[in-house]
């Protein structure tokens, strides 16, 4: 069976999502191929993408290193290593050696349709490289998903078969639109729609672990690896008397950002309903701060940004899927099951 | 007298008082300052002003300060602040040149248009003032109280300093009850124009002033009173409290005399740098008082405790080390001196134990030992009521031993028990022994002692000069400032610690990948891989620090995790490359490096570095600038300093090269205005001879950037 190689319209629209959908609904052996890394582990010196290691984890596969189950992540290495003509070759080296029992390949793009042209490693050269056919998918706003990946198809034309769009993170609202209108202009235009998933909030949240690993921030009190999530961020700006008299300070699944001296809310904040606290400025509490989360299991960072720039950076942390994310692989295997035509996907 | 304290003759011994707003009142203020006066026995001419009275208590009232037969010498002011003013022209007009201002409703509440007028006035006429917003001056010397405190000061050796009003009048209150002699009480207030620094210059230079006691909040111009305390501490102890130490205590010190309470950890480094003992309680400060006050200083290290309860002695033992008094350890000769007095059941083991079975002969003849014993350099003594041992025969005999050998060595004890025990300590600290009602107290006078000791008796050097070139220091940072930059990027920082003297591992600037690897080559493995960037201030923390490269692979693995890693996270960050820096092995970690305080000028700070300075807070800080010997000291200051000299086997840390490091950063911090803050986390030292590194420094500098008008 031709690999199916996976882009899409913008970053985070969700590949790696319907990739593992579609890898979890078969009982083909599915090998995993991602030419051009983007979400980077660094542990023990060693560079790996962390879509690589839940491919790994979740459908058994051998562990490989990061040299031979990617290019690289950074422009320049890929091009001081290889000069351009070598580039393809390498690929094809690449893909050979890691689909070699394999009954089908999903091979991933970087970030999106057009990234990584200037190397060659685009996802309508690599899918031309590896005779793969296409999958987009597309996320945000229907008139423009529909807009791009009309787009797409017109540009793939006579150069890379589109087997078809998955349309991901589809709210309630946004599904009847796309039935009621975008299906039809997008059959029209002989675009079949694979499957709409809906959005699940629970593949949406990010949790204390990410923030504390995107962020690098020290633990200081509490433990990490309890994959605690955080639905609402609270920037302790108000006094603690204030702060418990708003609706938001008594919310499940808070994170408090604040300053390391605003020891009134702090305490106020070390309570049922707060996932974490982030200290900014590089300001450690008193002792009896760090000892009370401690008996309370509440996990309390340290950064040394201000809390300006350390909310901005938390707002922009997207939601990951990690190899330990049990409840996000169930959800995203039924998920998939449900809402994707699985067979046209895989057919021959 | 000092350059400080010119023209403050008037204020401590006028020949005439004038009181502005005297009242016949009963408990007003313009009463009790008039009454104070005539009960203190003050022999000058005291004149009550107040249109309203022709008399107050029996002293003829006068209307205003022109009907006076001459310009006083001291005129107090108790009048509403909104006239004060005028009332204070008025009385320059008049030839009055010396003031003390009761009066609130200045700039502790705001009114600092009032406070600058009083100055400008003030300034016209060559006058002085205390206060405003105080609560008078008391002075032993000319038998004077123009306070509204208490009437029954007893004269003494007690300099008196506060910044609070309320707390000023009430610690008068308590050195009545404690019956420690007062030589002066300044209330200072809100400084408009005398200034504690010229009131401690006063008292430093005031023969009768023994010990001078300053409560305060807050510290303006702390360098300068730094180096006055330190000039008079060589002459007589200076006890401090201060307030604020707190957050919360900082927040009420602020609203309350309207001033920054400032950092508390510098104030405690520069005040310990001069000598000043700082008390955090009132009862240790007045317990250091009276030691200090009535005791000679020690000959040397070694105290010997003197009890008749096995129990408080071990009590007093703990407190001991708390408060830094080594006990004397010598069994042969506590044996020999004490066996003879002993009971048979009694130890000659420090604490020397005649038990509660011992009586009041044997206490005595044990005690006249210890004084007698020249190998003794000083006693606390310590009795609990027993059936054998009755409390005031106790502090009789204490007593009469004392007086024989009085001014030998230093005393002091702590009386525990019921019924007599206050009047036996009464008696004793009358006799000018101190005595107090625990062991803990005791201990703690005498470790306020033995600090003042210690610090008459150290060798602070002079701060060393450095060959530094200072002109190509500021040239860097003037380019920097130029491009609008505070902090300045890492080669410059690197440079301008080099210009210093520092060390640096050996480190290369890459453009790219290939330059890197090949810059590693000619360094050699293991090395560290570091962006540069003027943008990534915190670059361990953004990801962009790699550590411990062996090998090529390694190296180009952690390039592109960096540069991949600043894409994600700062994609507008400005690129100058990547520093490939040799990796020191085998080192310590440890912070180095100064901040520029308000108050006191550049504070150099020194502590381990990780987890030692971030959790615990293990840092020591001095004042710049600092000698060699007293960088040693400051090292010494960590609570983490046995893992530098060597702890568990471990090699003994280059000492020599951490001190030259500070010594060369003191010399940095009081020769450029521009450095706000320099950081060298970690500075790695290696083994005994090997030196020390900066590993990574940050410096930030005063912006020329001016604000443009809309």
């Amino acid at each position: 069976m031709k690999p199916l190689l996976i882009t899409s319209t913008r970053t985070h629209a969700g590949k790696t999502t319907v990739g593992l959908g579609i890898a979890m609904n078969t009982d083909k052996k599915v090998g995993y191929f991602k030419p051009y890394g983007d979400h980077l582990v660094y542990s023990k010196k060693n560079l790996v993408d962390l879509d690589c290691q839940v491919y790994n984890e979740w459908l058994g596969l051998e562990d490989r290193s990061n040299e031979e189950c990617c290019l690289g992540f950074d422009p320049e290495k890929i091009m001081t290593h290889w000069i351009p003509e070598e580039v393809q070759g390498v690929l094809k080296k690449m893909y050979d050696q890691l689909s070699e029992d394999k009954d089908f390949m999903i091979i991933e793009s970087c970030r999106n349709f057009t990234y990584g042209g200037i190397m060659g490693l685009d996802a309508v050269t690599v899918a031309q490289t590896l005779d793969a056919d296409m999958i987009l998918v597309a996320e945000g706003d229907v008139d423009l998903i529909v807009d791009k990946v009309l787009a797409v198809s017109k540009c793939l034309e006579n150069r890379v078969n589109l087997r078809g769009v998955v349309i991901n993170k589809c709210g309630e609202g946004d599904k009847f639109r796309l039935e009621d209108q975008g299906m039809q202009v997008l059959m029209k235009a002989g675009v079949e729609v694979l499957g709409v998933l809906p959005e699940e909030v629970l593949l949406g949240l990010i949790d204390i672990d990410l923030i504390l690993n995107k962020l690098n921030a020290k633990l200081v009190a509490g433990t990490e690896g309890g994959q605690i999530p955080v639905e609402t961020v609270l920037i302790g700006a108000l006094t603690a008397d204030q702060a418990m008299k708003t609706a938001k300070f008594h919310s499940m699944n808070k994170l408090i950002i604040t300053g390391g001296d605003r020891l009134d809310l702090i305490f106020a904040s070390l309570g049922e309903g707060t996932s974490g606290i982030v200290l900014t400025n590089n300001i450690i509490p008193h002792p009896k701060v760090i000892a009370k989360a401690d008996e309370l299991d509440i996990p309390v960072m340290s950064v040394p940004m201000d809390t300006f720039t350390t909310a901005t950076a938390v707002h922009h942390i997207i939601a990951e899927i990690r190899p330990e994310d049990d409840v996000k692989k169930d959800i995203i295997r039924d998920m998939a099951a449900k809402e994707l035509n699985i067979g046209k996907i895989l057919e021959e | 007298m000092g350059e400080a304290s010119v023209g403050l003759e008037k204020l401590f011994n006028p020949e005439s008082v004038a009181i502005i707003g005297a009242s016949t009142i009963k408990d007003s203020i313009g009463y009790d300052i008039v009454h104070n006066l005539k009960l203190s026995n003050y022999r000058g001419d005291i004149y009550p002003i107040n249109p309203k009275y022709e008399t107050v208590l029996g002293d003829k009232c006068y209307p205003s300060i022109g009907d006076l037969p001459y310009p006083p010498d001291l005129t107090v002011i108790a009048v509403p602040a909104a006239i004060v003013n005028k009332v204070i022209e008025e009385a320059c007009e008049h030839g009055a040149r010396m003031f003390v201002i009761i009066s609130s409703g200045f700039g502790e509440v705001g009114r600092h248009d009032l406070e600058n007028e009083l100055r400008a006035i003030l300034k016209r006429h060559g006058a002085r003032a205390l206060g405003p917003n105080v609560f008078g001056i008391y002075s032993a010397s000319a038998e004077m109280n123009a306070t509204f405190g208490p009437p029954n000061v007893k004269p003494g050796n007690v300099g008196l300093i506060s910044q609070s009003g309320a707390l000023g009048v009430a610690l008068m209150g308590k050195s009545v009850t404690e019956n420690i002699g007062l030589s002066a009480v300044i209330s200072i207030g809100n400084e408009a124009d005398i200034t504690e620094r010229e009131a401690l210059a006063y008292l430093g230079n005031d023969e009768r002033t023994h010990v001078i006691f300053i409560y305060m909040e807050g510290c303006k111009d702390g360098r300068h009173f730094m180096e006055l305390a330190a000039e008079v501490s060589k002459r007589k102890p200076i006890i401090i409290i201060k307030s604020g130490s707190s957050a919360r205590g900082a927040l009420a010190a602020a609203s309350h005399t309207g001033s920054l309470a400032g950092s508390d950890k510098v104030f405690g480094a520069a005040i310990k740098q001069a000598g000043a003992l700082r008390a955090d309680s009132l009862d240790d400060a007045f317990a250091w008082i009276r030691i200090l006050a009535d005791m000679p200083l020690p000959a040397q290290e070694g105290t010997v405790i003197l009890t008749n309860g096995g129990g408080v002695g071990v009590i007093a033992t703990d407190s001991a080390e708390k408060y830094g008094v080594p006990l004397l350890d010598n069994p042969n000769l506590l044996e020999e001196v004490f066996r003879p007095s002993m009971p048979q059941y009694g130890s000659t083991k420090n604490p020397i134990d005649i038990t509660g079975q011992g009586r009041t002969e044997q206490y005595g003849i044990s005690l006249e030992a210890a004084l007698k014993e020249e190998s003794i350099p000083s006693v606390v003594g310590l009795y609990c009521t027993q059936a054998t041992m009755d409390v005031s025969a106790f502090a009789a005999t204490v007593a009469n031993v004392v007086e024989k050998w009085k001014g030998s060595k230093p005393l002091a004890f702590s009386l525990i028990g019921g019924i007599g025990v206050d009047e036996a300590i009464k008696l004793l600290n009358d006799h000018s022994i101190p005595c107090f009602d625990s062991p803990d107290l005791a201990m703690s006078a005498m470790g306020a002692l033995y600090e003042r000791w210690r610090w008459l008796n150290t060798d602070f050097g002079s701060p060393e000069e450095f060959d530094i070139d200072m002109a190509a220091v500021h040239d860097i940072i003037e380019n920097s400032q130029n491009r609008g930059l505070t902090q300045l990027v890492e080669s410059d920082c690197a440079e301008i610690l080099r210009l210093t003297g520092l060390d640096f591992p050996e480190t290369r600037v890459a453009r790219n990948l290939s330059e890197a690897l090949g810059m590693a080559g000619e360094i050699g493995y293991p090395v560290v891989l570091k962006i540069l960037s003027p943008d990534i201030i915190h670059k361990t923390e953004f990801g962009c620090v790699r550590l411990d490269l062996e090998d090529e692979h390694e190296l180009t693995v952690a390039y592109e995790s960096i540069m991949a890693e600043v894409r994600r996270r700062m994609p507008r960050a400005r690129i100058y490359g990547v520093s490939v820096t040799e990796m020191v092995t085998d080192a310590m970690e440890t912070i180095i490096g100064f901040s520029v305080d308000q108050s006191f000028g550049p504070i150099l700070m020194f502590g381990m570095g990780g987890i030692y300075v971030e959790v615990l807070k293990d840092v020591s800080f001095r004042v710049a600038p600092i000698s060699r010997l007293e960088s040693m000291r400051m090292v010494k200051d960590i609570a983490s300093y046995p893992i530098l000299a060597g702890a568990r086997g471990k090699e003994m840390r280059d000492m020599n090269a951490i001190i030259d490091a500070i010594s060369r950063l003191s010399y940095l911090a009081m020769r450029t205005k521009d450095i706000l803050e320099l950081d060298i986390n970690p500075l790695m030292v290696l083994g005994k001879g090997k030196g020390c590194k900066v590993v990574d420094s940050r410096i930030t500098i005063k912006s020329k950037t001016k604000l443009r008008k809309g």
